[in-house]
């Protein structure tokens, strides 16, 4: 087996994270027993993960409220032996998948009439620390890589978004996908090959 | 690729990118911190993607954060309300339909049970079932009463207006002593 040990820790997609190697953390479990703490710590970061992985917000929203729920409910599984953060992310890549799998192309077609709003999402640059030159310069760069990311397919851009937005390292995005690390690679490597092109094609 | 290779060559883009994600082996580390070629593409594609990334980082963060306010308040209010499954649905049917069985047996039996209470009492009521010697000693009684009470009124009483009526004078009414009188 490639992932040996690895293989415990991952999920089929339609039985989300209800197995995990023994081992105790207090402070994660106490963490996961706390609701609105779960929530208030990882709800941005996930919003954000599940939003630019499926480039829908109102699904993200869904699968977001549906990881967390998920999490704290089979809270009593985990037994700490990777990150929370690692563990959520593995659920919503669970949820992602199993939307995907359900929906085939509708997936698609509504992730088309419900894309994301760049221009949105940009106008969140703050204002206080740079001058309106930087400013518009930021929102160009967020709109840019907004689209190039939507260009990416889904395991391309879920592992670069792992890896550059949440600073994931690889065994982390590997146990959270449930692929060897190898094909992890071999996605980042595309991702960045296609990314490296366009930001060279428009720069 | 041996260190000699790497002498000879530059990197390539999938081993530039290795060295982005920080898993580059020794030896193409060990080319990069010699090579300028290859330092000057490094440091432009990095440069350049962190730049990205960094903005891009900055402004979805702060968007999912104000956006993601309506799932907390859908995590609460699920949170504080109790999930009705089926189960639980069935148990309590099944909790009330068993309620509402007892209730009409209970119901039933009780009203079993005050026909015989009330029957019970038409017995009980009944001297003759109970004590045949008692009641024949209270008619006795009652029939001695009686008799004293007729004799008490079969006594000439004086009218109120001095006449002596006859024996069924004693039961009537002033108006009809007044009326013998009158015929009187």
């Amino acid at each position: 087996m490639l992932f040996g040990e690895n293989a415990l820790r991952t999920y089929p997609s339609s039985c989300v994270a209800l197995e995990w190697p023994v081992g105790t953390e207090g402070r994660v479990i106490s963490e996961l027993d706390d609701i609105d703490l779960l929530v208030k710590t990882y709800r941005a970061r996930l919003l954000r993960f599940v939003t630019f992985s499926t480039g829908d917000p109102d699904l993200a929203e869904t699968i977001t409220q549906d990881c967390l729920l998920k999490a704290y409910n089979a809270r009593a599984s985990f037994r700490g032996d990777s990150s929370v953060n690692t563990w959520l992310t593995s659920i919503a890549v669970n949820l992602i998948r199993d939307h995907q799998r359900t929906q085939k192309f509708k997936f698609w077609k509504q992730a088309k009439a419900t894309a994301v709003d760049v221009t949105d999402v940009a106008s969140f640059i703050a204002a206080d620390s740079s001058s309106q030159e930087q400013q518009v310069i930021a929102k160009e760069q967020v709109a840019r890589l907004s689209g190039i990311i939507e260009t990416l397919s889904l395991n391309q851009r879920t592992v670069f978004l792992m890896k550059f937005s949440d600073e994931m390292d690889l065994a982390d995005i590997s146990q959270a996908m449930g692929m060897p690390i190898n094909t992890v690679k071999t996605h980042l490597h595309r991702a960045l090959k296609a990314v490296r092109s366009q930001l060279g094609a428009q720069s | 690729m041996t260190p000699h290779n790497f002498a000879a060559t530059h990197l390539s883009e999938d081993q530039l990118d290795e060295v982005l994600l920080g898993v580059a082996s020794p030896e193409a580390s060990a080319h990069l911190a010699g090579c300028d070629p290859c330092t000057e593409r490094y440091l432009s594609f990095q440069t350049e993607l962190q730049a990205q990334m960094s903005a891009f980082n900055q402004a979805s963060l702060a968007w999912s954060e104000a956006r993601s306010n309506t799932i907390s308040r859908d995590l609460r209010r699920h949170k504080s309300t109790p999930r009705v499954t089926l189960p639980a649905v069935w148990s309590a049917a099944s909790a009330l339909l068993l309620a509402a069985i007892f209730t009409v047996n209970a119901g039933v039996q009780r009203t079993a049970g005050s026909l015989d209470a009330a029957n019970s009492a038409t017995a009980i009521s009944s001297p003759e079932a109970v004590h045949p010697e008692h009641n024949q000693f209270e008619l006795a009684s009652d029939n001695a009463m009686l008799d004293a009470i007729d004799s008490e009124m079969g006594t000439p009483q004086p009218s109120q207006f001095g006449i002596l009526q006859n024996s069924n004078a004693s039961v009537a009414s002033p108006q009809t002593d007044a009326a013998l009188q009158v015929r009187d």
